[in-house]
């Protein structure tokens, strides 16, 4: 991902001229959120980190290090909240699967979670290998290049040329297509907010809707549901085991 | 630690310091002849000596019988004793039980005075109910003490701290003896003892004489005593109960005939009490490494082996042989280089006991691992004992060895690499990672590459391109097409042109001139007709064109023939066929042509 990151370097600066200035203010504040944090001072270390958010920087290492700054804060379905945010960003980091494992030990709820299936998991990895700006410019570098090639099909006049031009094309399209689709399975995966991390000391979970049904089971803070479906203020969860029910919305905080 | 210590000491003081008690009871009220009851002195404190009373009229059948219990209530401790004896009344009557008194803290206290009255107990029950002839009936009397004795006999009377002795508990008998009872056993304090086993079951009996009678003795029991501190020591006595065969006057002529009639007595006896002087150790030349052994010692050093490997082993052994109090020897100062790793020594003990004392050898056996090759010298080794017999502290030295180690043996498992010696790392305690320090590259949500207008455009410019391409290709492929449809179309005006001209040359006479005409004009049909540019025309690939485009053979030959005619009367005047024929068979043919739609 480096070496791909460095190889496309120049296409960056190419693309996005703009981007090289606008990088000072983020690194200095990172820069001071981590110098904070360093010197123990985790309620300034949080708010630099947080301003980073607030201007639109949803990076996941700064997602991480405000899931570390709210841990040693003792807030922990913060913490959580922010270990899944930035593992959302980037799945494959070990530093934050590792803590976001070690905090999970400290919540409430024990859910054993269905295992992957492996085909899922190989995707994932996949898709996360490489940062979905690498994956664009591929995508694009290849979809042009099989372009070139049909359109070389199209003049060329000896036949051997013309058909190895055509395969070659064709071949270079899907391979486009197949990055292009790559792409966006990472854009959803990072998009897509089905997530929920429960806030509330402790959520009742109801088979319906509404405060005078039935409740179903209690979960507590820290406890990472899915959300499946929407209505007003309730949200009908699913429970890595397989539960299902609705909870208060104001319970729980999106990913 | 310390506090602990001084609060154990103020403990002890306080048991010390609370008063001092001691009560007296009695077992039981009813009390008759020959059946034992218990007189029982209760000692509330910490009594340093006890003095019971005489028991006079009574005998003692056992005791004092000792029991301490301590109890802390809210950091008081008390301590309680009681000491008990089992008293037997031989006559009815009145006793007095004197006071008995107990010493602490250099005061005294003493107990009550118990009178109890004893009854006379139903008859023939006064021998004792546990006597193993069951018929005894009599007690001792004061005369058959001279018949039947212990007596503790001790090799030395006077000794040095440390210096062993042997005593003896021999019996002394000139009476028969029925039975016996096992008594107390001696307890022997002061000294570190050791029952002296025999491995003869059978009792020798001796003949001895004491004051100018005959005896017959044994040694009940033999111990071999180590004392433990300095000062006058006692041998305690030994007590056992044996029952005697006692011929009793008669009569009855009858008995006497048969040798009279005898009584079994009970004999209640017990050795008297042996002082012992033990001496204290002489403090002038006590050499440094004295560390309490006496006797006569010998003392020898060994390794098994001078050279050896890194990482082998080898085995230092002291041995100290000799007789004295081998079994208290601790293994003298050894001084091994550190680099040879070192490990407690094993304890190998060949003794013998017997009445002379303990005799044998003692050997200290130390196993080294050398971890580096070199020379190592061990220093001699010094053996300290004290000589009783001489008086004198011995001083003995062992050799000294020099063992030279070679470089170990890679192949050999070493302790240090053994795979039993290593050790998962263990995990103290666990914690997040640390914070992601390296500055990422930061872009504001949206302002990526994919999804911007560029990589739109970019995807876009693809298939565009390609359109564009598709649409100009085939553009100029029709336009292609367009040209050669035109000079198709015009081939047969330009060919009727060339016809028209050559028949103004027929007119005239010209034959060079009109066979040319017609050349050009069959020609330049032919050329129009399938789109051949003027320069690749020539016969054979006209024909090749022709028959590509499905053209009749007849009509080829006529081509063929019809240029070949043209071309021969252009140079030669031709005979058979004349200019006119000539002229009809091209006219014919552009015209066959035309309505083939080649």
């Amino acid at each position: 991902m480096i070496w791909n990151m460095r190889r496309f370097n120049f296409l960056w600066l190419i693309l996005l001229p703009a981007f090289a200035a606008a990088a000072e203010h983020p690194d200095s504040l990172f820069a001071e959120g981590n110098r904070l944090y360093a010197a123990g001072d985790y309620e300034g270390a949080a708010t630099c980190y947080e301003a980073l958010v607030t201007d639109g920087y949803h990076e996941a290492a700064v997602y991480y290090n405000l899931g570390n700054t709210h841990f040693k804060l003792h807030n922990l379905a913060q913490s959580i909240l922010y270990y899944e945010k930035a593992r959302k960003l980037d799945p494959g980091d070990p530093d934050i699967r590792e803590n976001l494992a070690f905090v999970n030990l400290g919540i409430t709820d024990r859910i054993q979670p269905l295992p992957e299936f492996f085909i899922d998991s190989w995707w994932r990895g996949l898709v996360f290998s490489a940062s979905l700006t690498t994956w664009s410019v591929i995508a694009v570098v290849c979809w042009l290049l099989a372009f070139g090639l049909l359109i070389w099909y199209l003049y060329a006049w000896q036949p051997r040329v013309k058909r190895a031009a055509f395969y070659g094309g064709v071949a270079t399209l899907a391979l486009a297509l197949l990055v292009l689709v790559v792409a966006y399975s990472q854009h959803r995966m990072q998009v897509d907010n089905d997530g929920a991390v429960v806030f509330s000391g402790q959520a009742t979970v109801r088979s319906a809707p509404s405060e005078s049904e039935k409740a179903l089971f209690v979960i507590h803070e820290g406890t990472k549901v899915r959300v499946v479906e929407r209505a007003d203020d309730w949200l009908r969860v699913s429970l890595p085991n397989g539960h299902q029910g609705w909870i208060r919305s104001d319970a729980v905080e999106m990913i | 630690m310390r506090y602990v210590v001084i609060l154990c000491l103020l403990w002890g003081h306080a048991a010390h310091g609370q008063d001092l008690t001691v009560t007296a009871s009695v077992s039981q009220a009813d009390i008759t002849t020959g059946i034992p009851f218990e007189v029982r002195f209760t000692v509330n404190g910490q009594a340093e000596k006890f003095h019971p009373p005489a028991f006079e009229g009574l005998r003692v059948v056992s005791g004092p019988n000792q029991s301490t219990s301590m109890r802390s209530i809210n950091g008081k401790t008390t301590v309680s004793m009681s000491l008990g004896y089992r008293l037997v009344a031989e006559k009815p009557g009145q006793y007095t039980i004197q006071s008995a008194a107990v010493e602490a803290n250099g005061k005294t206290v003493r107990s009550q005075a118990l009178t109890v009255i004893v009854k006379q107990g139903s008859g023939g029950n006064s021998g004792g109910t546990n006597g193993t002839s069951g018929r005894a009936d009599t007690r001792s009397s004061a005369s058959a003490s001279k018949q039947i004795f212990i007596r503790a006999v001790p090799d030395k009377r006077e000794v040095y701290q440390g210096q062993q002795l042997t005593v003896s508990y021999k019996l002394y008998t000139n009476v028969q003896i029925t039975g016996n009872m096992p008594g107390k056993m001696p307890a022997l304090n002061g000294f570190w003892s050791r029952p002296l086993e025999s491995t003869d079951r059978r009792t020798e009996w001796t003949e001895e004489v004491v004051d100018g009678v005959r005896y017959e003795t044994t040694v009940l029991q033999q111990y071999i005593l180590f004392p433990e501190r300095s000062g006058q020591l006692q041998i305690d006595p030994m007590e056992m109960t044996f029952v005697i065969r006692e011929p009793v006057a008669s009569n009855d002529p009858f008995d006497r005939f048969f040798g009279g009639s005898y009584r079994e007595v009970e004999h209640d006896l017990k050795s008297p009490v042996i002082p012992i002087t033990v001496r204290p150790l002489p403090a002038e030349g006590k050499p440094a490494g004295f560390d309490g052994a006496v006797g006569n010692f010998t003392f020898t050093t060994a390794v098994d082996r001078t050279e050896l490997k890194a990482n082998d082993a080898v085995n230092y052994t002291l041995k100290i042989s000799g007789s004295g109090n081998l079994q208290l020897i601790n293994a003298p100062h050894v001084r091994i280089p550190e680099a040879i790793e070192r490990y407690d020594p094993k304890v190998n003990d060949q003794l013998s006991e017997s009445a002379s004392g303990v005799s044998g050898s003692r050997e200290f056996t130390y196993l080294m691992i050398p971890r580096h090759e070199g020379s190592y010298t061990l220093p001699p080794v010094s053996f300290s004992y004290f000589d009783p017999a001489a008086k004198r502290y011995v001083t003995l030295q062992g050799d000294p060895y020099s063992l030279q180690v070679a470089k170990g043996d890679g192949s050999q498992p070493t302790v240090g690499f053994a795979p039993g010696a290593q050790r998962d790392v263990k995990v103290l305690d666990n914690d997040i990672r640390y914070i992601k320090t390296r500055t990422p590259r930061f872009s504001t949500a949206g302002s990526g590459f994919w999804g911007s207008v560029g990589f739109v455009v970019l995807l876009l410019a693809g298939p565009v391109l390609f359109a564009v391409a598709w649409v100009y290709r085939n553009r100029q492929r029709a336009q292609n097409r367009d040209a050669g449809a035109v000079r198709n179309r015009n081939a047969n005006k330009a060919a009727a042109k060339h016809l028209a001209l050559a028949r103004t040359h027929l007119h005239a006479g010209d034959r060079k001139l009109f066979y040319e005409a017609v050349y050009k004009g069959l020609y330049g049909y032919v050329a129009d007709k399938l789109n051949i540019p003027g320069a690749a025309l020539n016969k054979a690939y006209i024909s090749e064109q022709l028959r590509e485009r499905g053209a009749a053979e007849e009509i080829i030959t006529r081509v063929e023939e019809t240029f070949e005619l043209c071309e021969m009367a252009r140079f030669a005047p031709l005979s058979g066929i004349s200019e006119t024929d000539v002229y009809e068979k091209a006219r014919q043919l552009i015209n066959d042509m035309e309505h083939e739609k080649i």
